[in-house]
């Protein structure tokens, strides 16, 4: 695994920062530094740097002499390790891999680390003294790259003719084959919907069972409600709560055939009491109870046969039957009680023209 | 070539006082020792790379004892020559030869 590589610009901006300097001089320092000591390998001499180490130069090869602190320093992390004599008996290969790793560093790294920079160096300004013998070198450095930075050349059995195309194998399965569509019923551990169907879900059912629940309720109070207004009404639990109109109907058309309304009679029998009596008078047909009403002033025998028998002729009869209480027939007396005969006592039937004529008979002769 | 030496050198060759070019000198051995010290490679163009290197633990037999011994990790410091400076001294050598 390669390091990375600090270049010389990188080191000439870390020397200055480090010295408090500038740039240019540590350009131009270490410059001359490699320089030199370039031109003391070349002649043979040793070139040290000290807390670095020693250069030297053996049968055309340059070794280096690390600094001790300097290597102390550099493995500072391992000094704890000590050389461990093992038994017979111990297990080698668990350290094959690691023999094997040293090797590694041995791969054509240098050559990129040293051209990398080597060819980024800058061109030197004319001003500075720079020997002929680096700007000489420089051009030559970009001609003598030696090709060990290119990757090795692939293996043309492994290379992708141009005649031949890519095929794509049928037996690998498509990504649409290989995705699974998905469902209409969502699965819940793959895609995530479960936590917001599932809260969804009872949320959405739940109102509706409330919007269900308030118009039942609704329509229960209302039929309720006019089911008990019926019956306060009528007074008869007969009545059908699904169809109390019908029965009011009949209720009240009994009522209206037994009990004209008219606005200026005013009856001493509380009505539910006169409705009850005249239900029970309906009912019991031989049994015909006398009515009686409180005269008023300004009330006539015409306007109690009109309102009680349905014509006016018929007031003789009421005429009649309170003979005694009634001096003059075309004045009553107000506060009097009469009595209303029923209408089968003297055969009254307002539709019969008959009955109407007896009475006028009646009439003429009491004149 | 003396490390006082290398410093008039440089000092007469910068036209720099010497205290500034043995400030300069401690600099740049301190920054080079920083950096292999965090595992990265120092490139000196036209001179050579630092390249700090790891060993792994291994196994070596003791020639002495003929046992084996287990050796820790460790971390070495590797000095790799540009091909420039091993140019110039092949050149220099063959000139030399003659």
């Amino acid at each position: 695994m390669a390091n990375d590589v600090v270049v010389f610009a990188d080191l000439v901006a870390m020397l200055a920062k480090s010295t408090g300097t500038t740039e240019a001089l540590c350009d131009s320092f270490l410059r001359e530094l490699l320089a030199l000591g370039v031109e003391k390998l070349t002649n043979g001499d040793d070139f040290a740097v000290k807390g670095l180490g020693t250069f030297r130069q053996v049968d055309g090869d340059v070794t280096f002499e690390i600094d001790r602190n300097f290597a102390d320093e550099l493995n500072s992390a391992f000094d704890c390790f000590e050389p461990i004599e093992l038994d017979d008996d111990f297990d080698e290969e668990m350290f094959d891999e690691a023999e094997q790793e040293p090797a590694q560093p041995d791969e054509p790294v240098q050559p990129t680390a040293e051209e990398e920079p080597e060819a980024e160096l800058p061109p030197l300004p004319v001003d500075e003294p720079v020997t002929e013998e680096q700007q000489a070198d420089e051009p030559q450095e970009t001609e003598t790259d030696e090709p060990e930075v290119l990757p090795p050349p692939i293996p043309e059995e492994d290379r992708l003719q141009p005649s031949e195309t890519p095929v794509v194998e049928t037996e690998e399965p498509t990504i649409a084959e290989s995705t699974p569509v998905v469902p209409d019923e969502p699965e819940d551990d793959e895609y995530g919907y479960d936590d917001d169907t599932n809260s969804s879900k009872p949320r959405w059912r739940l109102f509706v069972y409330g919007i269900v629940c308030g118009i039942a309720a609704a329509a229960i109070a209302f039929f309720a409600l006019s089911y008990f207004g019926i019956l306060t009404t009528t007074q008869e639990k007969t009545v059908n709560p699904v169809t109390p109109v019908a029965t009011v109907a009949v209720d009240t058309v009994v009522i209206d055939t037994i009990y004209p309304i008219k606005p200026h009679v005013v009856d001493t029998v509380p009505a539910k009491e006169v409705a009850t009596e005249k239900i029970d008078e309906s009912e019991k047909e031989p049994e015909a109870k006398p009515i009686t009403c409180k005269v008023k002033a300004s009330t006539t025998l015409c306007d109690l046969a009109r309102q009680y028998y349905g014509d006016y002729h018929f007031w003789i009869y009421i005429y009649q039957e309170n003979r005694e209480k009634i001096k003059d027939p075309n004045n009553l007396q107000s506060g009097i009680v009469l009595v209303i005969p029923p209408a089968e006592k003297y055969g009254i039937d307002a539709g019969n023209q008959a009955s109407i004529d007896k009475a006028a008979a009646g009439i003429d002769a009491l004149k | 070539m003396s490390k006082t030496d290398l410093s008039n050198e440089l000092a007469n060759r910068l036209n720099r006082d010497i205290d500034d070019v043995k400030a300069l000198l401690e600099g740049f051995a301190s920054t080079v020792r920083s950096r292999c010290g965090e595992n990265r490679t120092v490139a000196l163009p036209g001179f050579g790379n630092f390249i700090p290197q790891k060993e792994d633990e291994h196994i070596e037999v003791d020639a002495t004892t003929n046992r084996r011994v287990l050796m820790p990790p460790r971390v070495s410091l590797r000095f790799e020559p540009s091909t420039i400076l091993k140019s110039k001294i092949a050149e220099k050598g063959g000139q030399d030869g003659k």
